[in-house]
């Protein structure tokens, strides 16, 4: 492709790259300026304000496109150049937020609280209102071949416009739940209560453990020793049998719950019960039989020295599933029982419900869990958005570039 | 599992190393076939292997995803070879492929460790497959990139070849969307909102839009092909950023993507 065309002076329409990416640099100094001058973050919008800017945006790029019929200037609003000057004020702050930690802060939001910032705020705007009228534009035309088009375009701009108006109108709440009580109350932001239409009762908080692993560990550092550079752990098996240096070993016993007694281990289940494991070593013909121990919160880790270099211990286990099991009562009348784990979320009365945290002190014998309850009502505009493009994404994988697009 | 990558591994790069030997070759067309499917195949029956000796998907240390990766670049570059006949693709991307086993081997990254809860997911699988699979295609892309940058030295640049690179970034850029949802739609499950800028996401959300212009420039746009593929390199170094760079700055420190502990 020869580029015939000539040089054309600043600001003579159309506008292209270089009148594109001098309104976006202006834009990102506006609004640098304005945070410097009012020292304020971007106010933060709820209902019905958020309502009302949905309306005010969709409108705005509307009428952009209405304009553009009578005039050549309002065509840049949804031309590439444009579009690519919204990604990339879009994109500025982004970077800010890849490189900066961020943290609460009474200035520099720009820095250090990018979301909160007009910058952010201004370039989010300035992206939907592109993004917007290029979708008005193109809808116009609907066609076969717009459809992927608009699939993609309309569902990224749902998707980010919902996300951003409708965060606001999120709340969080936390539960304490403590076995055998009975809680109909949330906490948020760790003061205040808010009262629920319904109560949870926490029967049992529970976690599942992986096996321990049996680990071999050099005497001095405390680290565990790296044979042809992996880490020397072993995961136990009853019967296994394995060798290090000379040394051959058989594990005899394995119990994933117990407790020591005199000098061997036997299987409970109370508060702090252990994994362990009882090992026979052979060497030369002498043989050796021992036990060893995760550490647990009421007892030592018992460690087994195989010789004055090396020791064997079962490391700390892993968390499986952490749970809760619950009774629910609803103001409404209904009373039933159900679980509530990581990863595993179940829904209230509109509250989504979250395992998040428990009495990390007592570990698997907590008796405490903690619970975040998610109201959030712009969630499924945002969905929707997602499916859109899902789905648009779909076609573009489908169709690739067609060739009177180059 | 893990102490018979050697085994694996071996075959893989061998067959592989043969394939990219055999398809210089036009008459032993049929033997590169047969190797870098032989290689393929010698990985996909360790992964599936390591996964039922894991109990879980083998997909969560970084030494686990090199496997995915050498194993999708190998498929990928070995369709791409199929359907554009591109010689070059094939060897770069088994080469690519026979590189990250090396990493394995070298730098073991190998921990036997279990999946933490917050990971348990549906999601899981789809999520990280589909990044492999874009990762795979936009590492693709930057070497078209690469080899675009030199055909202009020499003069010589088709317009096919751009469109050719423009479909795989097309493509790449899709399964890279998809990764991107995936992972907001498993966010939400997990930790209760679908988008924290955590900074994985933040230098995901980078490395897409960076793509995201890529593809506008491309349309109807007289900006020289030099440029456009400085723009694609650009955008594949940000890609290696959020893939493993980001371990290393300061603003991934509380990432919940940081697996090791």
């Amino acid at each position: 492709m020869q580029n015939t065309k000539e040089k054309k002076s600043l600001w003579v329409l159309p506008w292209r790259y270089s009148e594109s990416f001098l309104i976006a640099f202006a834009l990102l100094l506006a609004s640098l300026g304005l945070e410097f001058i009012t020292g304020t973050k971007a106010p933060k919008i709820s209902w019905p304000a958020n309502v009302i800017s949905l309306v005010l945006l969709a409108n705005i790029s509307l009428l952009l496109y209405l304009l553009s019929k009578k005039r050549t200037f309002f065509k840049w609003f949804y031309s590439v150049p444009a579009s690519i000057a919204g990604i990339i004020l879009f994109v500025v702050p982004s970077l800010s937020m890849a490189l900066v930690p961020q943290r609460q802060t009474d200035s520099l939001f720009f820095l250090f609280d990018v979301t909160s910032s007009w910058t952010y705020t201004i370039g989010v705007t300035f992206f939907l209102i592109i993004l917007g009228t290029v979708t008005i534009k193109r809808i116009t035309k609907l066609s076969k071949r717009n459809i992927g088009f608009f699939l993609n375009h309309f569902g990224l701009w749902l998707c980010i416009a919902a996300a951003h108006l409708g965060a606001g109108d999120i709340q969080k709440l936390n539960m304490y739940l403590e076995e055998g009580k009975t809680i109909w109350y949330g906490v948020e932001n760790g003061n205040s209560t808010e009262e629920l239409n319904f109560a949870i009762k926490l029967r049992d908080f529970s976690i599942e453990e992986y096996p321990a692993k049996i680990a071999f560990v050099d005497n001095k550092t405390g680290e565990i020793i790296n044979q042809n550079n992996k880490p020397l752990m072993i995961d136990p098996n009853k019967g296994l049998q394995f060798n290090y240096k000379d040394y051959d070993f058989k594990i005899e016993k394995l119990l994933m719950s117990s407790a020591p007694v005199l000098n061997r281990f036997e299987p409970v289940l109370g508060m702090g019960a252990t994994q362990s494991t009882m090992i026979t070593k052979s060497y030369n013909g002498m043989v050796d039989t021992f036990w060893i121990s995760s550490p647990s919160i009421l007892y030592h880790q018992v460690m087994y020295s195989i010789d004055s270099s090396t020791i064997m211990l079962m490391t700390e286990p892993e968390a499986k599933r952490f749970l809760s099991e619950i009774t629910v009562y609803e103001k409404a009348g209904a009373v039933y029982d159900t679980i509530i784990e990581v990863n595993k979320p179940i829904k209230i009365s509109g509250w989504k419900i979250y395992q998040t945290s428990y009495d990390e002190t007592m570990g698997r014998w907590s008796t405490k869990s903690i619970l975040e309850l998610v109201k959030d009502p712009w969630l499924p505009s945002v969905y929707l958005g997602f499916f859109l493009l899902i789905a648009g994404t779909f076609y573009l994988i489908w169709t690739g570039k067609r060739k009177e697009e180059v | 599992m893990w102490h018979n990558f050697e085994i694996f591994a071996i075959i893989s790069v061998v067959a592989w190393i043969l394939a990219i030997g055999t398809s210089l070759s036009d008459k032993m067309g049929k033997i590169a076939n047969l190797t870098a499917i032989l290689g393929t195949l010698s990985l996909a029956v360790f992964i599936v292997l390591l996964w039922t000796n894991l109990h879980r998907p083998p997909l969560r240390t970084l030494g686990e995803t090199r496997l995915w990766y050498s194993f999708f670049l190998a498929i990928s570059g070995y369709v791409i070879f199929k359907r554009w006949k591109i010689k070059l693709m094939l060897m770069y991307s088994l080469g690519m492929a026979i590189l990250f086993l090396l990493l394995n081997y070298l730098n073991p990254d190998i921990h036997s460790k279990t999946l933490m809860p917050a990971l348990q997911s549906i999601w899981f699988v789809p999520h990280v497959i589909v990044y492999m699979i874009a990762y795979a295609l936009l590492g693709l892309s930057a070497l078209f990139g690469l080899l675009g940058l030199y055909v202009i030295r020499k003069d010589n640049l088709k317009e096919d070849f751009v469109l050719k690179t423009d479909n795989i970034v097309y493509v790449g850029f899709g399964f890279l969307t998809l990764g991107l949802i995936f992972g907001a739609l498993w966010a939400k499950e997990a930790w209760g909102h679908y988008w924290t800028w955590d900074p994985k996401e933040t230098w995901a959300f980078l490395t897409w839009a960076v793509y995201l212009i890529y593809i506008h420039f491309r349309i109807k746009s007289n900006l020289s092909h030099k440029k456009v593929f400085l723009i694609l390199l650009l955008a594949f170094v940000v890609l290696l950023i959020c893939w493993f760079g980001i371990n290393y700055l300061p603003a991934a420190q509380n990432s919940v993507h940081v697996y090791s502990s």
